[in-house]
């Protein structure tokens, strides 16, 4: 990475971090002896957590992500409630094995956070490059979803296109 | 207006932060549990929020609200992810009705293979 990048990368996260620090105690001006040291320790950790990474993203893939996940999530609540309150308690989960495309550690956390709020997915663990995800109801075609979300996430991230790995509109059983 | 909105945008935040809870209870297993946990949880919760931040409709209250919901969303599905891999790595055992997939099988034959399966 060279040094216009990091510049790029440092200024960002000044601005995010100290944005989030004053929107959260009103601007109040005396919260800055205990913000700046927050807003560092922040920086410190995002740059140990995530080496910064040449990832471009793009405005268009986000809002288009942003709207599919607002979206799913509603949907993905209402689901939970459908299954909780049926006194059949209609579930049929599996473990499910699924191999990441997506390579870039940005783009992987997000995708791996977005699944496990999305309808009937949760991510599991990971293992190596397969994430295992618990599924609640495998009559859902669960892998086809999981592609999808993976499609949008890539989009946002810049990947390029992501071939598919694996059958789609899976059968069941 | 604004109160009617508040107040049924608060009604269903309860409803589903009510759902998480009873899917705690009612649910079969750790990772089932999760999933109500999570996904109920973390909309029940937005929509209080979202609904906080019509009622007062003010600039600083709803950037508030937003930004706790965006460490709703950045902190539930991590917290469900480290509970479940306890889970799965401690062999906490799963429902007796859970499909264990067998990774090759699923995906050229698109087939099950657990023995155990009931």
């Amino acid at each position: 990475m060279d040094r216009s990048m990091s510049l790029t990368w440092l200024i960002s996260r000044i601005i995010v971090y100290t944005v989030t620090w004053w929107v959260l105690t009103k601007g109040a001006g005396d919260s800055w002896p205990v913000g700046i040291p927050a807003v560092l320790a922040a920086i410190y950790i995002d740059f140990n957590l995530f080496r910064p990474e040449n990832t471009g993203w793009s405005l268009g893939g986000l809002i288009a992500f942003v709207l599919f996940f607002l979206k799913s999530s509603v949907y993905s609540g209402i689901d939970v409630v459908r299954r909780v309150y049926d006194p059949r308690l209609p579930l049929d989960p599996a473990m499910v094995e699924y191999p990441l495309r997506l390579t870039s550690s940005a783009a992987r956390n997000l995708f791996i956070c977005t699944v496990s709020l999305l309808p009937g997915t949760l991510s599991t663990a990971i293992e190596g490059h397969k994430l295992v995800i618990h599924a609640l109801d495998v009559g859902r075609p669960v892998v086809h979803e999981l592609n999808i979300i993976e499609n949008r996430v890539a989009a946002v991230f810049k990947h390029p296109v992501l071939i598919n790995n694996f059958k789609t509109g899976e059968s069941k059983k | 207006m604004n109160e009617i909105i508040t107040a049924v945008l608060l009604v269903l935040g309860s409803l589903f932060s009510f759902v998480a809870a009873l899917g705690m209870l009612r649910l079969p297993d750790t990772v089932i549990r999760m999933h109500a946990a999570t996904k109920a949880g973390t909309l029940g919760a937005g929509l209080i929020l979202i609904g906080e931040a019509f009622f007062y409709a003010e600039l600083g209250i709803a950037l508030r609200a937003l930004a706790a919901i965006a460490f709703l969303l950045l902190t539930a599905p991590v917290a469900a992810h480290l509970i479940g891999r306890a889970a799965y790595y401690s062999g906490v055992k799963l429902w007796q009705k859970t499909w264990i997939d067998q990774l090759a099988e699923r995906y050229i034959s698109g087939g099950y293979s657990d023995p155990d399966h009931k």
